[in-house]
């Protein structure tokens, strides 16, 4: 069973390639619209992701399981459909929706600007300026849907395997080249391919299943499948949810193992105002790469209302399927709007693009966040951000006794964002370090190895009755001074090298 | 235009969804008709203006492109909000650019779709 998968540069050539391909070669020909269609009709609302790339809406949380379960919906339809005969797949995101098949043959179909403008004046009866416009305008959507879901560029060219130019080559001869092309032993099945197809259809049938789920369908979980063996893996805050994960999956066929497992760490970000665009959250996500932790956002506040309504906000995600015809009711807005203008979607969507959003709560005071930390598991570092600025001159010292007080409950490192850098990566600053304390331990040691005799009569003239009592008290203060100084600078270097090669 | 009741008009072959959304909206005051027929809906258009029309695209007479560009054709004060869920990013270019006020993906929240009324209200006031 071949699977050619076409990502559409032009809508029309892609689609009349594809039939012509189909024709061609007796495959059958899939278009991401069908996809699409019997998506929504499962439950996803394709339409709203749609809409929120579309009018540039950071994706929510809630928005980010659905776009996970929209992959898994995708990839399940093409490896099903794949597993029984050969398809021909053409959408926008053609080249993405069969990871780590390598004998997919992914093909980039691409056409001139003007051509692409007078067939949109034709087939939707506008004039030359609006339909360059509707051109220009629907790519963007398109490379937007693509960085967002997928995290990746869309006119990246190393991410096909051939790339046809509709300008040069009609689509009936393009289609002739891409049946020699298919017949090529790259694109061929291997068993280790097919295994590889079974695999990501059956984690996709088990990332469907979890969401879902009523008990299980706000997880945000991971799941992979080698040969059968399933493991899903799930935030640190969702612990109590994963617990349903194995009742969520009990009648998915194929399963011969499932581990549940906590992803490996998790980042706390705890602040009242979130600033995606600043220095310090690129760090905190440079940090969180590093470690391979998810980070969890708590906005901090203050107002006294909000605390009435509860101290636990979390996106809820609506999973009424009763008929209301796609009208929800409007209450549950309320909680979510309060945060508005915080940064916390903005920055939340920062995370999901970079895979590493481990959602968000709020709290409302010290002791409530206090609470909402206890009840967090397996948190490797704590970050305060911005503060208190409502508080105006004492705000540095409300942020450091916040620091303190926490360092003194939790068991993990909490630090201000402002020392990110300086503690956990390594910048310009640090290097300058490194070379200065390298270059230190080497004249140390040089020194140390050059001038061992009179060094060690010195260090060890305490221990010879006749010398002098200044000379054993030198000694032994030399001995106390230097030792730490110098345990100090060699640590520094060799704190500066694990930095460097990430593994502190 | 001053600040006066809205004539809306809702068109959706889902019967749940005219009933939903005429209740949510007419809280607000403004009068609300609802449509399943498109063709039907073409005819009183073509009888009473209306400031405001919120059409579904897929509906088996007549699609939503269609109500729009006839509803335009009549009168280009009105505006034309569209709603589907089957929403694609190509539809609703397709759509804006023929000249739909704005779109909106289901499933939404009554208040989201009178956030865009109230847009489109006050650019009726400008006029």
């Amino acid at each position: 069973m071949q699977i050619i998968c076409l990502s559409r540069g032009s809508y029309e050539y892609s689609k009349n390639l594809a039939e012509k391909l189909a024709s061609k070669t007796g495959y059958t020909c899939i278009s991401r619209e069908m996809i699409t269609d019997e998506a929504t009709a499962f439950g996803i609302p394709v339409g709203k992701l749609e809409m929120a790339i579309m009018k540039k809406r950071p994706l929510s949380e809630e928005m980010s399981i659905e776009a996970d379960l929209y992959k898994a919906f995708v990839t399940q339809y093409l490896c099903e459909k794949g597993l029984q005969q050969s398809i021909i797949y053409h959408g926008r995101t053609g080249h993405l929706v069969l990871p780590g098949l390598s004998n997919v043959l992914r093909v980039r179909a691409i056409a001139d600007m003007d051509d692409r403008i007078k067939f949109a004046m034709n087939r939707l009866n506008l004039s030359w300026e609006k339909a360059k416009d509707y051109n220009e305008l629907v790519d963007e959507d398109i490379r937007r849907w693509v960085r967002i879901l997928y995290n990746v560029d869309w006119d990246d060219p190393s991410l096909y395997d051939v790339t046809i130019n509709a300008a040069h080559l009609s689509a009936e001869n393009a289609a002739s080249a891409l049946v020699q092309v298919a017949q090529l032993p790259e694109f061929m099945v291997t068993p280790v391919s097919k295994q590889r197809l079974e695999d990501l259809l059956l984690s996709s049938k088990c990332r469907l299943a979890i969401g879902k789920f009523e008990p299980t369908c706000d997880l945000k979980v991971t799941v992979r499948a080698d040969k059968g063996n399933v493991s899903v893996t799930y935030l640190p805050r969702q612990t109590k949810e994963a617990e349903m994960i194995p009742k969520a999956l009990k009648d998915i066929k194929g399963i011969k193992s499932l581990v549940c497992t906590i992803a490996t760490t998790n980042i706390l970000y705890i602040a009242e105002q979130f600033n995606p665009g600043a220095e310090a959250f690129d760090h905190l996500i440079n940090i969180a790469e590093k470690w391979n932790a998810s980070v969890e956002l708590v906005h901090l506040s203050y107002d006294s209302k909000q605390e009435e309504n509860g101290d636990n906000i979390s996106e809820k995600r609506t999973k009424s399927k009763e008929a209301n015809g796609g009208i929800l009711d409007d209450m549950e807005e309320v909680d979510r709007l309060k945060i508005a203008g915080c940064g916390v979607q903005e920055s939340m969507n920062k995370l999901i693009q970079v895979g590493r959003s481990g959602g968000f709560h709020s709290a409302y005071g010290s002791s409530s966040l206090v609470n909402s930390i206890s009840r967090t598991e397996n948190n490797s570092l704590i970050v305060v951000g911005d503060v208190f600025h409502s508080k105006g001159a004492a705000k540095k010292r409300l942020k450091r006794d916040l620091i303190s007080q926490m360092a003194d409950k939790f068991h993990v490192p909490v630090i201000g964002t402002e020392d990110l850098k300086s503690h956990y990566l390594f910048g310009p600053k640090q290097l300058i370090s490194l070379v200065v304390s390298g270059v230190f331990g080497v004249i140390l040691y040089l020194t140390i190895f050059l001038q061992q005799e009179p060094i060690l009569k010195f260090l060890s003239s305490g221990h010879i009755p006749s010398n002098p009592m200044y000379l054993k008290i030198a000694a032994a203060a030399t001995l106390a001074v230097s030792v730490p100084i110098i345990a100090h600078i060699i640590g520094g270097f060799f704190e500066n090298i694990l930095k460097l090669a990430k593994l502190e | 235009m001053e600040n006066r009741q809205l004539r809306i008009m809702v068109i959706d072959d889902e019967q749940i969804v005219g009933k939903r959304l005429k209740s949510a909206l007419e809280k607000t005051g403004d009068i609300i008709e609802t449509f399943e027929d498109g063709v039907k809906a073409l005819e009183r258009l073509n009888n009473h203006p209306f400031d405001i029309v919120v059409t579904d695209i897929r509906m088996d007479e007549i699609d939503g492109i269609e109500i729009l560009e006839k509803v335009l054709a009549k009168s280009n004060q009105t505006k034309v909000i569209m709603i589907t869920g089957y929403a694609t990013v190509e539809m609703a270019r397709e759509a804006l650019a023929k000249g739909a006020f704005d779109f909106i993906a289901k499933p939404f929240k009554p208040n989201d779709l009178r956030a865009i009324i109230d847009k489109a209200a006050k650019e009726l006031r400008k006029n």
